[in-house]
């Protein structure tokens, strides 16, 4: 039962477009932050696929993925601690709370 | 059965449960606490998916399963994903599969009057799968991440009335203890790891008799993994959380906090023995800690007036006894205790559950009299609390007696002291049993009428099953438990040795019917359970105080930092003072020099603004306006800048294709 490499890449696809809707639709800073990690998520299952279908004598492709994974962990610690102090600050996640540079 | 059904089969055992987990979590986003009915469905979802799990395991009876694939293949290194069937791991797995279908279908009772049923079994899901994941994992990645994920449910559920800021300290203390002895069994199996180059445990395990490993190498291995022992099942001198998450919903202690995840330790050592066989002085090591243990846990567990937290400290010693066992070379005995304590000590849970809900309080100087009004938790409790003073023919008896056999066969010192320990567990158990059921209420005074009650429904059913099992376990497994697990039987001592631990049992028993009727709930040993029970708390302490103490040179560092900023901003008032005056004398100057540049000045400014200054202003006009017009683009909306991004770059990319060949 192999799964061919379009299945992989419709179903990167999307987990991309449900990313840019979280990131585009949702008012919550945390739930724009899990659009994001969604976003990380799909472009790795992308890099697997192909690595996989294309090229699987490199191994490259999984040592980007990992970093990937890591560079969202760390950008969500990080992203996490901001939304901590904002929070603490305004008593409120939602981004549109945050309007000061309006025109 | 094919090896492909086969394999399924073992797969589904611990996914069920998992799955379960994630459909409740999902589930619980769009239900909404409602009336009774709608309360109960969670409860028997998560009932039937430790059943179902029960059940297909009882289906791969006798056979030796074994599911791997390569999750990650990097040259030269083999990360696989394994679950596995051999004696042990399936004997544990039945073990904890069969106690948490138990303790679930006491809790579907036991929570029905709680908000946030469906988080509650999803989580009790996430653990049951999580755990099973653990005993039946044959690759290091998946024991650690499933070690990882029962100490994650377990903190969640201990927190589990999140609320309470108890609750949420208990919560944060176990799992950072845990996590700093989770750190040694990361370290040993990436080392393991990396040397074999494969995950494999059987591999590790295999590699022993060979010269993979140096002697030193094995020591430090054994020492890594026994700090992740003495973490997961709170030994010395990790033990302070074990007390304190007595703070989550009783079924959870009855599950996690005496039969289940703190035996996970004790089921290391026992999957890990033949390295502990290879390396004496670990194993010398895992003897005294656990002796020590179960000592130091029994007597603060004779000082106890919270009927679970000394229910807690019992499980201690316990788990103590365990790896004592382990440590004298009888695993036998250490995995025959684990299955017996698992089922004795479970139960004793749920009655204490019932009994909190029943009279509202769990201190043994309140209660007393709960016979009368509550005479099947009593008798449950009763039997449940034989087994564990280790009264013939109840289970706690047959295991105790191999611990015994053992003990005096290595030392007839070790043999006394394990004698003791019975003793002590005898006069523990005793004095809750007897300070909770037997004489008279002791506040508030009982009345008539609205009295505590037996719990009704699926409590007392698990309850009576507990009892039943709590019983008839060390019977019904004692001819078979040789055959069952991959330890031979030690040669153990005579006779009079199974004697003397039979009786110290009962003469416990009646040590503290005595002691309670004379002098109530006071302790015997008074103060020492209550200093030692201080210093166990005062290890988190310590790690947090020195925590804090390390970050207070950074404010004196500051303060000292703003004190030269001061000074800095003194002097540099002082100069500026002086620059001023010597400013004022130059103005003198300048302004002369100034009026002649403004006469010239006027005569240009008429120029100017007759000639380039009306242009200029049309000009600064023109982009105020344009500004004006453009602002309103700058919403001070997130997502409209996010959209203009994601549509810009894929404007881009359209662009760079069509123009791009």
């Amino acid at each position: 039962m192999a799964v061919p490499l379009t299945a992989y890449l419709v179903v990167a696809a999307l987990l991309f477009a449900i990313g840019v809707y979280a990131v585009i639709a949702q008012r919550s800073a945390v739930m724009i932050l899990m659009g994001i990690e969604v976003l990380l998520n799909a472009i790795g299952l992308n890099l697997i696929a192909f690595w996989r279908f294309v090229n699987p004598g490199d191994y490259s492709a999984q040592i980007f993925a990992i970093i990937i994974i890591t560079v969202g962990a760390v950008e969500m610690g990080i992203g996490l601690a901001i939304m901590l102090l904002l929070y603490r600050n305004r008593s409120s996640v939602q981004v549109d709370d945050y309007a000061e540079l309006r025109g | 059965m094919t090896a492909g059904i086969q394999s399924a089969l073992l797969l589904m055992v611990p996914i069920l449960p998992l799955a379960t987990a994630g459909g409740l979590a999902l589930a619980g986003l769009f239900a909404r606490s409602g009336d009774g009915r709608l309360r109960r469905w969670p409860g028997w979802v998560a009932l039937a998916s430790s059943a179902f799990s029960l059940g297909i395991l009882l289906l791969l009876w006798g056979r030796e399963i074994e599911v791997s694939g390569e999750w990650l293949g990097v040259s030269g290194l083999a990360v696989t994903v394994a679950l596995e069937s051999t004696e042990l791991t399936y004997f544990l797995a039945v073990l904890v599969a069969s106690i948490s279908t138990l303790v679930i279908l006491y809790s579907i009772k036991y929570m029905e009057t709680e908000a946030g049923v469906i988080r509650f079994f999803a989580e009790l899901a996430l653990f049951v799968g999580a755990m099973l994941a653990l005993v039946l994992a044959g690759s290091w990645i998946v024991l650690f991440s499933a070690w990882e994920f029962v100490g994650l449910a377990s903190f969640l559920l201990i927190g589990f009335w999140y609320r309470e800021a108890a609750s949420r300290r208990a919560a944060q203390r176990a799992f950072l203890m845990t996590r700093v002895a989770d750190m040694g069994l990361l370290l040993a199996w990436l080392h393991v790891t990396m040397r074999l180059h494969t995950s494999r445990i059987d591999a590790f395990l295999g590699s022993l008799g060979t010269p993979a490993f140096t002697e030193a190498e094995l020591l430090i291995l054994a020492l890594l993994f026994l700090l992740a022992v003495v973490g997961k099942s709170a030994q010395l001198p990790l033990t302070a959380w074990l007390p304190a998450a007595m703070a989550g919903p009783t079924p959870v202690s009855a599950l996690i906090h005496s039969a289940t995840m703190v035996a996970a330790g004790v089921f290391l050592l026992l999957r890990l023995f033949p390295l502990y066989e290879a390396s004496p002085w670990a194993l010398t090591l895992v003897l005294w800690l656990g002796l020590a243990g179960a000592v130091v846990a029994a007597i603060v567990a004779t000082g106890q007036n919270d009927l679970k937290r000394l229910l807690a400290w019992s499980t201690i010693s316990q788990l103590g006894e365990m790896v004592f066992a382990i440590g004298l070379g009888a695993p036998l005995a250490g995995a025959y205790h684990l299955a017996t304590h698992s089922v004795f000590k479970s139960t004793l849970f749920l009655t204490a559950g019932a009994v909190d809900h029943g009279a509202g309080t769990r201190d043994l100087s309140q209660l007393g009299g709960l016979r009368r009004s509550m005479p099947l938790t009593a008798a449950v409790f009763g039997l449940a609390a034989l087994a564990l003073a280790g009264v013939p023919p109840l289970s706690g008896f047959w295991s105790e007696d191999l611990i015994v056999a053992a003990a005096a066969a290595k030392h007839p010192a070790l043999g006394l002291v394990s004698v003791g320990l019975v003793l002590l567990a005898g006069l523990y158990i005793g004095r809750a049993g007897v300070a909770t059921f037997l004489g008279t209420r002791r506040s508030p005074p009982p009345q008539e009428g609205a009295g505590p009650k037996d719990p009704g429904g699926s409590m007392m059913l698990a309850m009576l099953l507990g009892g039943a099992a709590a019983a008839l376990t060390g019977l019904l497994l004692h001819p078979a438990v040789e055959g069952l697990l991959p330890f031979a039987k030690e040669s153990g001592a005579g006779a009079a040795w199974r004697i003397a631990a039979g009786i110290a049992g009962l003469v416990g028993l009646l040590a503290a019917w005595l002691l309670v009727r004379s002098k109530g709930t006071a302790s015997l040993f008074e103060p020492l359970p209550r200093l030692l029970e201080r210093a166990l708390e005062a290890v988190p302490e310590l790690g947090m105080r020195t925590a804090e103490a390390s970050s207070f040179p950074l404010p004196r560092f500051e303060a000292a930092l703003d004190g030269g900023a001061q000074a800095a901003r003194g002097l540099v008032l002082a100069l500026t003072g002086g620059a001023q005056r010597s400013e004022a004398f130059l103005d003198g100057v300048a302004l002369a020099g100034v009026r002649a540049v403004e006469g010239v000045t006027e005569l240009t400014e008429r120029t100017e603004s007759r000639v380039f200054g009306r242009g200029g202003d049309r000009a600064a006009e023109l982009l105020s306006l344009a500004g004006a017009r453009l602002r309103p683009a700058q919403t001070g909306r997130v997502y409209l800048y996010t959209l203009g991004l994601f549509l810009w770059t894929f404007g881009t990319a359209v662009v760079s294709l069509l123009f791009w060949r």
